[in-house]
């Protein structure tokens, strides 16, 4: 049966070879920077990482959560305490940090998947209040707001380039892993839960468990994302928790577009590399993203790429009303 | 029997909408419930099906007590239902509409296999039988009203239902597609002996394919029986049909 949807035609047309040029850029074109740009690079990646936690809850859950730098936090705080104060393996350290974000990500689910719309929000974002308060007024252990600094990496991966590469690995997996989950049943349980959760419970979904798996991989997404900056910049803060730090992830998916494949790539990338240019001639950088994303917001719903793939399949398929006779 | 109620009650805030009902439902029945508006129909239909919860009563389904029983429980066990606006999935196609009922009835939703190519010849089937071959691929946002009451029935059907409950299922459909509806609904029930529990305003509905008839009225039942039986049934005429 011969049929399209937007994404199967993204899928079909656009995704393999997009996602073939974009390897080849993010393998070739390093090399030829500055450390500058490499360290920009760095964090698009990890920013991408963090992106995607947050769209597979918004993009196709249909769950806001403003709680993902918590898990961020909690990842990148746990690596930090290993490396410095243990002499834990590299590898352990970030698997236990990828751990540690994700039981926290399922106390803190197992609460607000019971809640939607704006409670959700909300009670979300108290979960990474929690961590933000705790890092900020814990001076003993935590370092209190001056954090923890001096983490290093394996003498390995501690060039930038070379950790740049690091992170394109874990990037790369990473983004496998989403399109697999997006477009498996499990990945459809959750569009159906998005799209109507009612209708999802009466076709014999379990609404609640499958939102709460999906949370709890998106805690650990997030908290992968936490785990490989932190040796990257050295240093972890508190600022790295808060709300604000959760509000990054979902302004990059709105950006980018929270139910296309690239949608939270794309909406990282223009989100750092903007910051990086506007920074150099103003540091209002918050009113000129704010503004951006509030075009955003009212005229292209879906996103920059949302906008794009509608435009393109809105250009190749008709829709049944335009096809069919009026009764 | 497929399906029992012993004693259903539900009020809301001191009104009874359904009163201590007693209902049985015969395996391979066609069954209609009919009444006027606010009669209680609906409210009966989401006791059965948990949409509610029942502040007294039982229900019955396979010889099982599913009153404590969660919705998406009930639907694994084949009473399912169908909701009376048009319940789709705006953003996914058709196909996929349906795909999910029937991975779900399968108990795959935590499955991460790629949905591409699952359950194909039943998807298609499906879709065939009601309809909506052609529009397989669209969004169900972008179908007609008419469409998306086709679709409502085909993800109805994709949970492969023993005991199907349509809740008004033609309404909002012009009397063409009322009727091509309602003949699929009794051919399905021929076909696999399904049973089919619905309630309907359109008299020539119900009169056309229901072998059995319930009344209800303020909550209870009135009337009970077959088509002819009811139609006879003094008291119903004075309440619902309208005659002296």
């Amino acid at each position: 049966m011969e049929f399209l949807n937007t994404e199967r035609v993204s899928l079909l047309l656009g995704q393999k070879r997009w996602a073939f040029l974009l390897a080849i850029i993010a393998v070739a074109v390093p090399p030829l920077m500055g450390r500058y740009w490499i360290v920009l690079a760095n964090e698009i990646l990890v920013q991408s990482i963090f992106a995607m936690s947050a769209s597979l809850l918004y993009g196709y859950m249909g769950r806001l959560s403003f709680g993902q730098g918590a898990y961020f936090g909690v990842g990148g705080y746990i690596v930090a305490l290993l490396l410095t104060k243990t002499s834990v393996s590299f590898p352990f350290a970030l698997v236990a940090g990828v751990a540690g974000a994700t039981i926290y990500a399922a106390v803190t689910g197992y609460f607000c998947i019971r809640t939607t719309g704006i409670y959700f929000a909300i009670l979300s974002s108290v979960g990474a209040e929690v961590v933000h308060y705790i890092t900020f007024t814990n001076y003993s252990f935590l370092g209190g707001e001056n954090g923890i600094p001096n983490i290093y990496p394996p003498a390995a991966l501690s060039g930038a380039l070379t950790y740049y590469y690091f992170s394109l690995g874990i990037a790369a997996g990473v983004l496998v892993v989403y399109w697999l989950i997006v477009n498996s049943v499990f990945g459809y349980s959750l569009r159906c839960i998005r799209d109507n959760p009612e209708r999802a419970t009466f076709i014999g979904i379990p609404v609640r468990r499958n939102m709460f798996i999906a949370f709890v991989i998106s805690g650990a997404i997030a908290g992968l994302a936490g785990a490989i900056f932190v040796p990257f910049s050295r240093i972890v803060t508190p600022s790295m928790c808060g709300l604000f730090k959760s509000m990054e992830p979902v302004f990059m998916s709105v950006i980018g577009g929270g139910r296309v494949l690239f949608g939270p790539m794309f909406g990282a990338t223009l989100w750092i590399l903007m910051e990086s240019i506007v920074l150099t001639y103003t540091e209002y950088w918050p009113i000129v993203i704010g503004s951006i994303v509030m075009v955003i917001v009212l005229f292209m719903p879906g996103g920059v790429l949302g906008l794009l793939q509608g435009k393109f399949v809105a250009s190749r398929h008709k829709t049944p009303e335009a096809t069919k006779p009026t009764k | 029997m497929i399906l029992e109620t012993v004693g259903l009650n539900k009020t809301f805030g001191g009104i009874t909408a359904v009163d201590k009902m007693d209902l049985i439902v015969n395996e391979g029945d066609v069954h209609a419930i009919i009444g006027p508006n606010g009669a209680g129909k609906s409210t009966f239909f989401n006791l059965v099906t948990k949409y509610l919860k029942p502040d007294a009563g039982k229900v019955i389904f396979n010889k099982e007590d599913i009153t404590e029983m969660g919705p998406d429980r009930i639907c694994k066990r084949g009473l399912v239902r169908s909701f009376q606006r048009a319940s789709i999935y705006p953003m996914l196609t058709a196909y996929e509409s349906v795909q999910m009922s029937l991975l779900s009835q399968e108990g795959k939703t935590l499955s991460f296999r790629l949905i591409k190519g699952l359950v194909k010849k039943e998807t298609e089937e499906i879709l065939e039988s009601v309809g909506l071959t052609e529009q397989a691929g669209f969004l169900g946002a972008s179908l007609s009203q008419g469409d998306k009451k086709r679709l409502e029935l085909a993800i109805t059907l994709g949970n492969r239902p023993k005991l199907l409950l349509l809740d008004e299922p033609t309404a909002g459909m012009s009397h063409e597609e009322t009727k091509s509806i309602m003949e699929l609904i009794s051919s399905m029930s021929e076909r696999h002996g399904l049973t089919v529990l619905f309630c309907e305003h359109d008299m020539s509905v119900v009169f056309g394919i229901a072998k059995r008839i319930t009344v209800m009225h303020q909550g209870a039942i009135i009337a009970d029986g077959k088509p002819e039986e009811v139609r006879k049934s003094t008291r119903v005429k004075k309440i619902y049909l309208g005659e002296e």
